[in-house]
């Protein structure tokens, strides 16, 4: 086997020391490390210090607080939260989410918090350094061209966290701890750039999701090569509240089709205010599928990812739809 | 880089391991301990065949940093019986766990590569869920490549362990 390139590793116990550690140059957060450790193998991201948040214990708990919020430390592993009874009964859309990343062992491994921050894939990017060396360096490796759009000037690598998408949909804050700890809408921690996909600073971590006290109903639905192990080739969420005989403030996200997860708010202003009729639920997925662009750096083919992004919403707003009308309870 | 003694109880041995902090699970068993039942596949998380148990919790040896489980219990392909024989005081040393002799008689062996993986996995579904269905042996062998079986004789060597091992042990509930 190859041994990864050498460098050291510190799992601070407190949250000062972890924001020292991240702050020094060429370190990088450690989740579950089931994405990072094989990225290491393959020499895609670099790094001298590895900074470990194994240590800080309030990071792997699962709470309700005070105001009702679902408090998720980033270090919850997938597996946590897809048997978690609070998160099956009040948020199922982001245990369906959890459930659909990797395999069993992966998902033992691997946190939310890493899903949400985890590092854009591209398929001229992710692969071994002696196939690599066949082209020339991108953007993300110090180079001057993508080789999935030649023609763009930033990276376009997809963001591959299937969390992602659910927990725009279900209206989720993201913690960051530093020196100055902050709180924002999920959505904004995202740059659209995919070399510096994250608004997370050197010297910051992410160190909770929080979910309303009263969420939004919610589906999520992914497609991929294969149903067992895959990174989505594109995935979606949405959600909405049935309020006086009507959805209302509908959220529609498509992931895994850029850098950046993306609302169709051309699909949330005609799903806004009815019941959802076939016609309806199949002319948003049209407006989705327009809102889309993907570029050729994924497993599949564009137009397939493209067609699929439609079947998606289509079908995550017709299990919310039918679920109204026949509740499996 | 940073080279330090640590912990680790290894098929229910202590041991004290020189370990660098950038060295993975698989290669502190392999290299160091010479367990070379756990294969070295992929390297990259996506084939299964490095699978061990952390905490009785099957994961993937290749992509784990043997420095983050530091003292912690670690079972191996080579030490599945010997759990097995511990599992069930009173009836005597093992010398395979039922689902190894049921994938030796089930076909599910053809090249090996993939077999310690697949059989820590079923292993562990079989402790959590003495009966499993179909589609939970199915979900729980996912994330387990096999290039000769056809994944169908490996099924059905789950299904006859999980048959054998409940005709030994009646049902308790």
């Amino acid at each position: 086997m190859m041994p990864l390139r050498p460098l050291s590793l510190t799992t601070p116990s407190r949250p000062e020391e972890t924001v020292a550690a991240l702050a020094a140059e060429g370190a990088a957060v450690l989740a579950g490390g089931s994405d990072l450790i094989p990225g290491l193998a393959w020499e895609i991201p670099t790094c001298d210090t590895l900074v470990s948040l194994a240590g800080l214990d309030a990071l792997r708990r699962i709470e309700t607080e005070e105001d009702g919020r679902l408090r998720i430390g980033a270090m919850a592993t997938l597996a946590d939260i897809v048997r978690h009874p609070l998160i099956r009964v009040g948020y199922p859309a982001l245990a369906d989410a959890a459930q659909a990343v990797g395999s069993p062992e992966l998902r033992a491994q691997g946190t939310l918090g890493g899903n949400v921050c985890l590092g854009t894939r591209c398929r001229f990017r992710n692969q071994p350094p002696l196939w690599r060396e066949a082209l020339a360096p991108c953007w993300q490796s110090g180079g001057e061209v993508c080789h999935a759009a030649p023609a763009k000037e930033t990276c376009v690598a997809i963001l591959s966290g299937d969390t992602v998408p659910a927990l725009v949909a279900l209206r989720a804050e993201a913690e960051i701890w530093g020196r100055r700890p902050r709180r924002l809408p999920i959505e904004e921690i995202y740059t659209g750039d995919g070399t510096h996909h994250l608004h997370i600073a050197p010297g910051e971590f992410l160190a909770a999701l929080r979910l309303p006290a009263a969420p939004p109903r919610a589906a999520f639905r992914k497609w991929r090569t294969r149903a067992s192990i895959d990174f989505p080739e594109a995935n979606a969420a949405v959600s909405a509240v049935w309020r006086d005989g009507a959805w209302r403030e509908p959220v529609v996200v498509v992931s895994a089709v850029g850098p950046a997860p993306i609302r169709v708010q051309a699909a949330e202003s005609l799903l806004d205010g009815s019941a959802w009729s076939e016609e309806r639920i199949l002319a948003a997925g049209d407006l989705a599928r327009r809102a889309v662009h993907p570029y050729d750096n994924g497993q599949l083919n564009v137009a397939g990812r493209q067609i699929a992004v439609r079947g998606l919403v289509v079908r995550a707003l017709g299990d919310m739809e039918m679920e109204r009308r026949e509740p499996v309870l | 880089m940073a080279e330090s003694v640590m912990r680790l109880r290894v098929n229910g041995r202590e041991h004290h391991l020189v370990v660098s902090d950038e060295a993975t699970l698989l290669e502190v068993l392999r290299e160091q301990l010479h367990l070379h039942g756990t294969k070295d596949g992929c390297a990259v998380g996506s084939c299964g065949t490095c699978t061990v148990w952390l905490d009785g919790v099957p994961r993937l040896s290749c992509v784990t940093l043997a420095k983050t489980v530091e003292g912690r219990d670690v079972v191996t392909i080579e030490g599945l019986a010997g759990w097995w024989g511990r599992e069930r005081p009173g009836e005597g040393a093992a010398a395979f766990h039922p689902l190894q002799t049921a994938a030796v008689e089930a076909g599910a062996v053809q090249c090996g590569f993939c077999t310690p993986g697949m059989l820590m996995a079923g292993a562990a579904l079989l402790r959590d869920t003495p009966a499993p269905g179909r589609e939970e042996i199915r979900e729980a062998l996912s994330g387990h490549l096999c290039r000769c079986t056809g994944y169908e004789q490996i099924i059905h060597a789950v299904e006859l362990a999980a048959g054998r091992m409940g005709e030994a042990t009646p049902d308790e509930a």
